[in-house]
């Protein structure tokens, strides 16, 4: 039983076997490549398949021979004479010397294809098998060792199998075996299949041979079997490098994606937060920026994954005018990445401060709060769970009105001799000249709240929309008359930077340790309550230690 | 190399003036071409005459035209054109010269085998 097609040759219709197409398609491919060079190569293509036609239509007898046979076709070809014959008539006409087998020694590279007629799934290993010219039996052991032992087995052989196209016709076939597509190896790769066939059947009285006699190739084949088994791994090895390499590629065309303004509603850095670098980058050449960077990172990947592609599966995928292409746009690329770079680097020369100073309403005491700038709702600190923060931060991306930037430093310091209690609060930034770096420092936005005794605190200075970050930092000197007592909160110990708060708080019993920590400024600079009544004799020089700052303070 | 170049020279005059001659002889199919070129061991296969054909053709040398056939597809039928009929009586006189050119030139050779070889 054999699958037959339908041909067409100018204008008659043949019922041909499936083989014999082949064959025949191969001739006339063989026959078109011949006289492409040709003047009226098309008349002369066209004369000679007239003729076939014509031969082919002698050979029809209708109700007793309707189809074209692999020997119809082998015999029309023969007549026609094979492409070989054209060159010798094109050189003069008959000769008697005997045709050459060309093709016999080809050592064309291989294809990689899906085995459709050795298949368990789907053809895979005995395809890769064929590729690297072993057994698939081997393939397909060292598939299952990966499986269990790495479990990446099956997800190689998935991904093979989507990937791989399944060898369909005699020409994919031949190619996976590394033949070269021409009339002869048609022929043999033909005459094989049939001997297989035939095999078959007498092969099985013939396989069962006496153990010795193997026992010798059984050496040589593990030795052969070791051997391929190393290129295999180096293989796999070159592929998991080649899919990582993609990984990567597909990963930063994702980032530059998401970096596309307005993405994340705030018309800045797209999805990225504030910490971003793009924030460092002017609007006005973020565009360039990155391109560049998307360029310079995704070029050495590109011609990383070519390079491994070649060394591990011998395949050039790219020409030598692409390969320059791609390094005359890195050069570029990465040419402007350093013009930008050297750009921003100058707007980091000069650095500026602003100092405000603020009288506060005396008391005898005061409460240090911290505002938690980053959370849209004011929440009770101590409840919301790790959750709930990635969400508050979130939504305050996307709000965008701001970008939260530099966490505030406070210190407290004593105030001079009768002086009133007063906040110094000092804006720093940089820029390229100091008149720059001043005014972005001025455009700092930062507030401290007062309400009676209850100082709250921002935790974060912030930067209005638009603002590029410029080492921009808050420091606030909270300057107390000497006797004023300071409860500190226990949000704001982490902001606090000339005292040492969280050793303060050790000295607190547990169920109090949450709430606010009791101090006292002194003529020796500020002083834990808690701590001096724990250790009345012998921790005076440990407090001047902690308050080391405050006392070199008060010598300037 | 010399010698390929030689023959594949000579060869390819000769079988352009015979083609021309059988065509001469009335209209004709390329098929039955090919096998009065077989019989005069000429040529072997079909494929070869096609690429003669078209060039004669080109030169307008030669002129088909299509008939139906009984099996197959109609055929093209190739004819000489006056064109081609003076082409050939010059060769037919280049070929008479050439033979007796070659038969002088072999014969009259001073070198002894060649006598031996021809006479």
């Amino acid at each position: 039983m054999n699958k037959t097609i339908i041909i067409n040759i100018n204008g008659i219709v043949f019922h041909i076997e499936e083989d014999a197409y082949e064959v025949l398609r191969s001739y006339m491919i063989e026959v078109k490549k011949h006289f492409a060079y040709t003047e009226d190569s098309k008349e002369i293509v066209g004369d000679i398949e007239n003729r076939i036609a014509e031969m082919f239509s002698e050979r029809i007898v209708a109700g007793k021979k309707e189809v074209i046979t692999i020997a119809d076709v082998e015999e029309v070809c023969a007549q026609m004479g094979s492409v070989k014959d054209f060159e010798r008539g094109e050189e003069g006409g008959y000769t008697d010397t005997q045709q050459t087998t060309y093709g016999a020694g080809y050592t064309g590279t291989r294809k990689l294809f899906r085995d459709m007629d050795d298949k368990v799934f789907g053809g895979v290993c005995s395809g890769l098998g064929h590729y690297l010219d072993i057994e698939a039996l081997w393939v397909r052991l060292v598939m299952v060792l990966l499986f269990v032992f790495a479990g990446t087995g099956f997800l190689v052989y998935i991904i093979l199998w989507i990937v791989v196209p399944p060898a369909r016709t005699r020409s994919d076939r031949m190619a996976m075996r590394g033949e070269a597509p021409n009339l002869q190896n048609f022929k043999k790769n033909f005459e094989e299949e049939m001997e297989g066939l035939r095999g078959n059947f007498t092969m099985a009285g013939e396989s069962i041979k006496p153990g010795l006699v193997k026992a010798g190739d059984a050496l040589e084949q593990l030795a052969n079997f070791i051997a391929k088994a190393f290129i295999i791994l180096l293989k796999i090895a070159g592929a998991l490098v080649v899919f990582g390499l993609c990984a990567a590629l597909v990963g930063l065309i994702i980032c530059v994606v998401l970096a596309i303004p307005n993405w994340g509603g705030d018309n800045y850095g797209g999805v990225y937060g504030p910490d971003f670098p793009l924030y460092y980058i002017p609007e006005t050449y973020k565009n360039m920026v990155i391109i560049a960077v998307f360029f310079s990172l995704a070029i050495p990947l590109i011609a990383l994954i070519l390079l491994a592609i070649r060394m591990v599966f011998n395949r050039r995928l790219a020409g030598s005018y692409f390969g320059f292409g791609l390094l005359i746009i890195w050069l570029v690329a990465t040419g402007t990445l350093a013009y930008y770079a050297i750009q921003t680097a100058e707007d980091f020369r000069e650095d500026a401060t602003i100092v405000k100073e603020q009288v506060l309403q005396s008391a005898p005491q005061y409460y240090i709060d911290i505002h938690d700038v980053n959370q849209i709702k004011q929440t009770d600190s101590t409840t919301h769970s790790v959750d709930s923060i990635g969400v508050i931060i979130r939504s305050n991306k996307r709000m965008g009105k701001f970008k939260n930037f530099g966490s505030v430093g406070i210190s407290v310091v004593k105030a001079e001799q009768g002086g009133a209690p007063k906040l110094i609060q000092e804006f720093r930034a940089r820029g390229k000249d100091f008149e720059v770096a001043a005014k972005r420092a001025g455009r700092m936005v930062y507030s401290i709240n007062q309400e009676e005794q209850h100082l709250t605190f921002d935790s974060h200075s912030t930067l209005p929309k638009g603002e590029l970050i410029r080492d921009q930092r808050i420091h606030v000197k909270l300057s107390l008359p000497v006797g004023t007592k300071l409860f500190l909160s226990n949000d704001a110990d982490r902001y606090m930077r000339n005292l040492s708060a969280w050793e303060c708080r050790d000295n607190y019993p547990e169920e109090l340790r949450e709430g606010y920590t009791e101090w006292l400024m002194t003529s020796e600079g500020l002083k834990c309550m808690a701590e001096s009544a724990n250790e009345q004799e012998d921790t005076r020089d440990s407090i001047v230690d902690n308050n080391v700052d405050s006392l070199g303070l008060r010598k300037h | 190399m010399l010698v390929e170049n030689t023959q594949t020279q000579m060869r390819k005059g000769i079988l352009e003036y015979c083609i021309l001659s059988i065509i001469s002889r009335g209209e004709i199919y390329a098929s039955d071409i090919i096998s009065e070129l077989k019989i005069a061991r000429l040529l072997v296969v079909e494929g070869t005459l096609y690429p003669l054909l078209t060039r004669l053709k080109n030169n307008e040398l030669l002129s088909y035209s299509w008939k139906e056939s009984s099996a197959g597809p109609p055929r093209k039928y190739y004819q000489i054109t006056p064109a081609g009929q003076q082409v050939l009586k010059a060769l037919d006189e280049t070929w008479n010269e050439l033979v007796f050119a070659v038969k002088t030139a072999t014969t009259w050779s001073p070198k002894e085998e060649n006598k031996a070889n021809h006479s």
